[in-house]
């Protein structure tokens, strides 16, 4: 009698779709990789003043931006503007006035944001000389 | 006389049996380099700004104040007396330290400015108000 003989299938483990894996998983990861950036508006502050490093600066050379306690009125020098208008209203000043320094001095009370909108209009307004008004 | 027929043995074939290992390599890359950073923040919501600047965060000493009573230096909790010699240890370890203050848009300009003053007193000068990208 004939023998019957069992065909039996390869022992391999397939692997012909480990690169469709290999390429699915790199795809994934290069589509979900997020570099994490930080945008910032600087300032370089100013040492502790003393009597020999604080100086006097003339008041016609002075632009002073305050606000109010709530934050919605602006005033450049007691002049209620907007937000917008600090920018036009800064290189006006500064194109008759090279040696024009812009104090923020927003109310005590006045949201954080505040100081935040008038330094980033002075930014892009390139404004070079800015001081911040603090607490002491 | 009968004539050779050359034939040259290179076949106009890109070899692409090494595209697999090349995306294996990408792959363990990717998997190697991707971090999942849990930031273990404060809650705030920056102020925005156009005039933001990217800011190498590597360089960067992160002050979070979400509240008058609530602020962290690089996640560990403080008062505001604490960031003067915190601020002192880490500028004589990178004396171009910037500092990143991450303030709360609503946090009152009093709290944002006695934390500039603390910034003052240890000597980091380099100040770097973070916000919102506005238009990017």
């Amino acid at each position: 009698m004939a023998k019957i003989q069992r065909i039996r299938p390869p022992e391999e483990i397939p692997d012909s779709a480990m690169a469709d894996v290999a390429f699915l998983l790199l795809i994934f990861f290069i589509a979900t990789t997020t570099i994490a950036e930080e945008f910032g508006l600087s300032l370089i502050l100013p040492a502790p003043s003393t009597s020999q490093t604080s100086m006097q600066v003339n008041r016609d050379n002075v632009m002073i931006i305050s606000s109010d306690e709530s934050g919605s009125v602006i005033l450049v020098d007691e002049q209620a503007v907007n937000l917008s208008q600090i920018r036009p209203m800064f290189r006006e000043r500064y194109a008759g006035n090279d040696k024009l320094v812009v104090s923020v001095e927003p109310h005590p009370n006045a949201p954080y944001r505040v100081m935040v909108d008038v330094l980033d209009e002075l930014k892009m307004a390139k404004a070079p000389r800015i001081s911040l008004k603090t607490r002491r | 006389m009968a004539r050779v027929k050359r034939t040259l043995g290179v076949e106009n074939k890109v070899p692409t049996s090494s595209m697999a290992d090349i995306a294996f390599l990408l792959l363990i890359f990717f998997l190697a380099t991707t971090i999942f950073k849990l930031e273990e923040g404060l809650k705030i919501v920056l102020p925005r700004a156009e005039a933001g600047v990217r800011v190498p965060r590597n360089k960067v000493a992160h002050i979070w104040i979400a509240s008058p009573a609530l602020m962290t230096i690089d996640d560990n909790k403080i008062v505001m007396m604490d960031i003067p010699p915190i601020l002192q240890a880490k500028l004589s370890d990178d004396p171009r330290l910037i500092v990143g203050l991450n303030i709360h848009k609503d946090v009152p300009w009093e709290i944002a400015s006695e934390a500039i003053e603390m910034m003052k007193e240890a000597l980091a000068l380099n100040a770097s108000f973070t916000t919102d990208p506005e238009s990017r």
